[in-house]
């Protein structure tokens, strides 16, 4: 079982402090120390001035008004197929200590951040949704995990209660964590999806340290599939090491026999990828990691990814587990992938992130 | 600050406590010494009774080898060594020809002296024009403790941050036996066969010397006729080619399609970065329109053989992962 994240100390920033969900945060970490602070910028700086700034930060708890938008396109990668989704910020950084974590580069705030400031986000929602025709696909879960700090902020229930309102839209939690209990008391609306991150038994046990482990996480898929809600899966990212095709199979099998497909809405791979920027990050905090000594080549967006033979044979050998569930109509697709491999390992080939979009928000599914 | 001429037997050189240059030629300097005296006094401290080098270590030595009997110095009566040492900081940080590993050893000293973190990175990394993280501070502090014969290497081959933090990875033993091959390759060479050979060493979980030892690499390291550069290129090949298995085969599948079909030079076919694209590209260059449909034409010819339906078939097959 996961061990629930309870950070060391949590900062407050001044200007925050009367908004709800600081004191909801708060009064549910009461033996917590609470240290309120004027300038986040400041505490940022002296954080980033420690050794190993990222682990430090994943100790504690920042209270913060997010200032800009809480809601971003995906930025994806130039050069390679995207999705059209939206990201919505509510939370920055995460307990667990992800070898290949994008935001150990991405960010420069090395702090597990809650953005207070919900009243903000519902309007920029409103904002959004009101203006779009179309059936978007939006979730929290990229720059932070989902539902890893929702006993402390039950900010799953909320959002859920929004988007049940909103059938232009397809909310999406995306999580490593077991974190569920509040799911499991709100009635599941149809346009919301709980996806789980999966990896392989090694990878997840070596590479994403403090994570629940992957039979922990299909659990917790079927209890919330068993409660009601639909539910994704991302192998992301898909690692090759020695023994990774027995590794890959294990989860699928393990998957195959907990998880009803009628249930998914989707399940997505991607190969590890990463800009070179990371690289140096990795080998600084991991200098053991070898997730980094395959074949990785520059690809046409300039971030390291497996040479495309190897990426091919790896993704056909998954796909080729879950061979049911992707005759049987489940929705598999790439995140950040060409339009080649889509065709060769998919035998799809979609023409831009429009047609990604629509094969995802099917109303069929 | 004092300024006196002292005899050069009453410098206690034996104190190297503020000394950060140790590998340095003198003959330039002599020269210079000998034709216009010095006209840069060093800075001395007292400490125990005795003057201690603060700057100008290598004034004084080639002083000392040219035998002269006195120098002019400044005495500073600071007796607090990190506040005497801020002069050789400051005088350091004007000088464009300091080494990165010359840089390290000043970071490295007001470290030892008892210098506030937080002001080295903030203040004296910015003015050496240093990265400022705690984690570049660590490393600084790491090169300053490296072997003589490392030290030397970077300090000699003025070499640069990513290649100097990739040798810093490797133990002191394997950093040794690498350096003879570094030393003759440039900058960016030295970067990939060290960040290639981490890899390769990590993922095959092998000592360098295992690797070395194997016949390919003992082949081309006992090799007599070829230059240290050569033997470098070679080593620094077959590194790459055991680091990027598949991807080394299906260039050499290419070559070796290319070379069965005797392609012509003039118009080179070539696969896209890394294979990534599925497409290939072939070079036309002409200068006029004869060269140009003569060029098409026996490219036209080439197309059309069998030889290049296989070529193509193998190599999409090899692109297609089969």
């Amino acid at each position: 079982m996961e061990r629930k994240f309870y950070p060391e100390r949590i900062y407050l920033e001044k200007a925050s402090k009367d908004f709800p969900l600081s004191r909801k945060v708060i009064r549910s970490l009461k033996d917590v120390p609470v240290e309120v602070i004027d300038d986040t910028d400041a505490l940022i700086h002296e954080f980033s001035m420690g050794t190993d700034p990222i682990g430090a930060g994943k100790t504690i708890l920042l209270l913060s008004r997010l200032r800009g938008s809480f809601i971003k396109p995906c930025p994806c990668t130039p050069e390679y197929i995207g999705c059209n989704y939206q990201i919505i910020n509510t939370d920055l950084n995460c307990p667990y200590d992800c070898t290949y974590c994008i935001l150990q580069q991405y960010l420069n705030n090395p702090l597990v951040t809650v953005h207070v400031n919900t009243p903000d986000l519902w309007s920029q929602l409103d904002e959004v949704l009101n203006h779009t025709k179309k059936t978007i696909r939006i979730g929290t879960g990229e720059l932070g995990d989902s539902l890893v700090l929702d006993h402390i902020t039950e900010r799953s229930g909320e959002l859920i209660e929004y988007f049940r309102k909103r059938d232009n839209a397809i909310f999406e939690l995306k999580t490593k964590s077991v974190n569920i209990e509040n799911l499991l008391e709100h009635d599941p609306p149809e346009n919301v999806v709980i996806a789980w991150s999966l990896n392989s038994h090694e990878i997840a046990l070596n590479e994403e340290k403090k994570a629940p482990d992957v039979d922990a996480r299909i659990q917790a898929a079927r209890s919330v599939s068993d409660r009601g809600y639909k539910i994704g899966f991302h192998f992301d990212p898909l690692v090759l090491y020695p023994g990774w095709e027995e590794g890959y199979l294990a989860v699928a099998e393990s998957l195959l026999s907990t998880i009803d497909p009628k249930r998914i809405a989707w399940i997505s791979f991607g190969s590890l990828r990463f800009p070179s920027s990371l690289k140096s990050v990795i080998r600084r905090r991991f200098p053991d990691a070898r997730i980094l000594c395959q074949e990785l080549i520059k690809g046409k967006d300039g971030k390291f990814r497996y040479f495309k033979p190897l990426r091919l044979k790896m993704y056909r050998k998954i796909l080729g587990y879950f061979q049911n569930w992707v005759t049987g109509g489940t929705p598999f697709y790439f995140c950040m992938e060409s339009e080649e491999v889509w065709e060769k390992a998919l035998k799809i080939k979609p023409r831009g992130e429009e047609e990604v979009e629509k094969l995802l928000c099917s109303p069929s599914r | 600050m004092q300024f006196k001429v002292i005899s050069l037997k009453d410098i206690f050189l034996k104190d190297e406590r503020f000394r950060i240059s140790f590998f340095f030629s003198l003959d330039k300097l002599k020269r210079s010494l000998k034709s216009i005296g010095m006209t840069h006094p060093p800075v001395i401290v007292r400490r125990n009774k005795k003057n201690v080098l603060v700057t100008g270590w290598k004034r004084i030595l080639a002083a000392k080898d040219l035998s002269l009997d006195a120098v002019p110095v400044f005495i500073c009566d600071e007796e607090d060594d990190l506040r005497a040492f801020e002069f050789a900081v400051h005088e350091k940080a004007m000088d464009p020809s300091l080494t990165l590993l010359e840089k390290a050893e000043v970071i490295s000293k007001l470290v030892i002296f008892g210098e506030n973190k937080k002001r080295i990175i903030q203040e004296i990394c910015p003015l050496m024009q240093l990265p400022a993280t705690p984690g570049h501070l660590d490393k600084y502090r790491k090169m300053s403790e490296l072997e003589i014969e490392t030290r030397r290497f970077l300090h000699e081959n003025n070499v640069s941050l990513p290649v100097t933090e990739q040798l810093l990875s490797f133990p002191s033993q394997e950093r040794k036996r690498l350096l003879p091959l570094l030393s003759a390759m440039g900058q960016n060479k030295q970067k990939v066969i060290l960040e290639d050979l981490y890899d390769l060493l990590l993922r095959e979980d092998l000592k360098m010397d295992d690797l070395f030892n194997q016949e390919r690499f003992q082949k081309v390291l006992t090799e007599k006729r070829l230059s240290r550069l050569q033997k470098a290129d070679k080593v620094r090949d077959l590194i790459r080619e055991m680091r990027y298995p598949a991807l080394t085969e299906m260039n050499k599948t290419l070559d070796r399609c290319l070379k069965k079909m005797h392609w012509p030079k003039e118009t080179p076919l070539s696969a896209s970065p890394f294979f990534e694209d599925d497409r290939f590209m072939i070079q036309v260059p002409f200068r006029n329109k004869n060269e140009a449909e003569t060029l098409l034409f026996k490219l036209e010819k080439l197309v059309a053989t069998r030889e290049f339906s296989e070529m193509m078939d193998v190599l999409t097959n090899t692109q297609n992962g089969i």
